[in-house]
């Protein structure tokens, strides 16, 4: 059963000097629910504008995007940000850990949103942490008091804490070193394997490539290969 | 009137039948208000004295009855007429002796309240502005939260509650200052020397006592209150609009 279903996805911007730059030329592609999936492609190919309109942070200029049965491109701002609370969980490549929280607050943040109870947050927060390798100590600890490794970890916790249908992680590693962003990846193939949460990265990291049990590659917006291994 | 105490002044007035009516006195006495207008206007002698001179026998003009509460003039004033039985004497407020006085004070609050007005319009764009900044350098953190699911709306919520707090804070702690403040000088007074001959000619003392009504500290905090919260309006919204695409790539 498919998690994403893309229907012929064209997705132009205007560039700073109000040029028309097409970034997706007609992407149509299906995602089922427990893939760990890998778009890649060189710079410029669309594969973050691919991601970010697959979790509704962007809008296509045409097509029709589904996700777990929802139509992405007829939901108002606040039904795509209750969407993305309820049902996605988002990895970035900066982290974007919330700068005056602290490791366990950004962790528990979407349950906070979503009006689950303190001790049901710790809870779930610390077997998290448990799970991905973060030490206790590190719980009470700023973003800018922890390694890359440790912040990315964290922003994996938060995606995965709120047992979230989708993943979606935009170039993950692209700021660790290969051991740190080696032993990432594992987890969350681990993680991906335990829980059957459906990753989707957005990647040129052959790390990422070689874990990926789908790979799909994009050119000039365009799907030019698609294997699963 | 370049006298001295003990000296001899004679006093001209027209009396009761129109006729000039004078007599010598002796000072006995000299006075100096913040008023020099007023201090060579008026001398004060013993009643029996003037109802002599003006020809009143036992008659006088008016009497001054100086009230407890200036809120409650106009209460009181009914109450007086009331009791005189309209007996052919007529009741005037301070407002109806010193018409000018009265126009002169009815200016100065509405060119107060311009001034007034015009700062509370400065102080809200300022506000504004700098909330403006500190949105935008949090632009990337407020983009993470709406890309986690945070609704506009909550985000709007989040800065104004950040404003409240903020606002909150700064004018409790204005208002202790304030209070401290005033409190000093409406015990020790704030020496105005340096301007009293101008001061004089509004009938106002070179050391003044500022007092505040409860009901003037009341509306400031509104009014400020208010200004505040409008001004962070247009910073909160715009916030909320921000594209999350771009937001969560902003450095």
């Amino acid at each position: 059963m498919s998690i994403v279903q893309l229907d012929h996805i064209v997705k132009i911007y205007q560039d700073k000097n109000k040029v028309p730059v097409q970034a997706l030329a007609g992407v149509s592609l299906d995602i089922e629910n427990g893939e760990f999936t890998a778009i890649a492609g060189p710079s410029g190919s669309g594969k973050t504008t691919l991601l970010n309109i697959i979790g509704g942070l962007d809008q296509p200029t045409s097509g029709r995007v589904l996700v777990a049965d929802k139509n992405l491109t007829t939901m108002s701002r606040n039904e795509l940000a209750e969407f993305r609370l309820r049902t996605l969980g988002f990895v970035f490549q900066a982290y974007n850990l919330i700068p005056v929280l602290t490791a366990e607050e950004n962790a528990e943040f979407l349950l906070l949103m979503q009006g689950v109870s303190p001790e049901e947050r710790h809870r779930r927060v610390m077997a998290e942490f448990a799970e991905l390798g973060i030490e206790e100590n590190l719980m009470h600890r700023r973003p800018n008091e922890l390694s890359g490794g440790q912040q990315q970890r964290v922003a994996v916790a938060r995606a995965l804490v709120s047992n979230p249908r989708l993943i979606l992680a935009d170039e993950p590693t692209a700021n660790l070193d290969s051991k740190t962003g080696s032993h990432l990846l594992d987890t969350m193939k681990e993680m991906n394997d335990k829980k059957g949460v459906t990753f989707v990265f957005s990647t040129h990291d052959p790390m990422v490539m070689e874990r990926a049990r789908r790979l799909i590659m994009l050119r000039d917006g365009e799907v030019v290969e698609d294997r699963r291994s | 009137m370049n006298v001295e105490l003990g000296e001899k002044v004679v006093l001209m007035m027209s009396d009761l039948q129109n006729d000039i009516s004078s007599a010598a006195y002796r000072i006995v006495g000299l006075f100096r208000t913040a008023s020099p207008g007023f201090d060579k206007t008026f001398v004060y002698l013993k009643q029996a004295q003037a109802q002599e001179l003006a020809g009143y026998g036992e008659g006088i003009t008016s009497f001054t009855l100086r009230l407890g509460s200036a809120f409650e003039l106009e209460e009181q004033v009914e109450a007086i007429k009331r009791a005189l039985n309209n007996d052919g004497l007529e009741v005037l407020t301070w407002k109806d002796r010193n018409p000018l006085l009265v126009l002169a004070i009815q200016a100065y609050d509405y060119s107060l309240a311009i001034v007034v007005g015009i700062l509370f319009v400065a102080i809200a764009f300022s506000i504004a502005n700098s909330f403006l900044m500190v949105i935008y350098e949090r632009i990337n953190e407020l983009g993470i939260m709406m890309a986690n699911g945070v609704l506009p709306k909550n985000i709007r919520r989040m800065l104004y509650a950040e404003a409240l707090f903020i606002n909150l804070l700064g004018t409790g702690m204005g208002f202790v200052v304030s209070a401290v403040i005033l409190g000093y000088l409406g015990h020790n007074g704030l020496d105005l020397s340096d301007f009293a001959e101008g001061l004089g000619q509004f009938g106002v003392g070179a050391i003044v006592y500022p007092k505040v009504a409860a009901a003037d500290i009341i509306v400031g905090l509104v009014v400020i209150n208010s200004v505040v919260m409008l001004s962070v309006l247009y910073p909160a919204i715009k916030a909320s609009r921000f594209q999350v695409v771009d937001a969560i790539r902003f450095v």
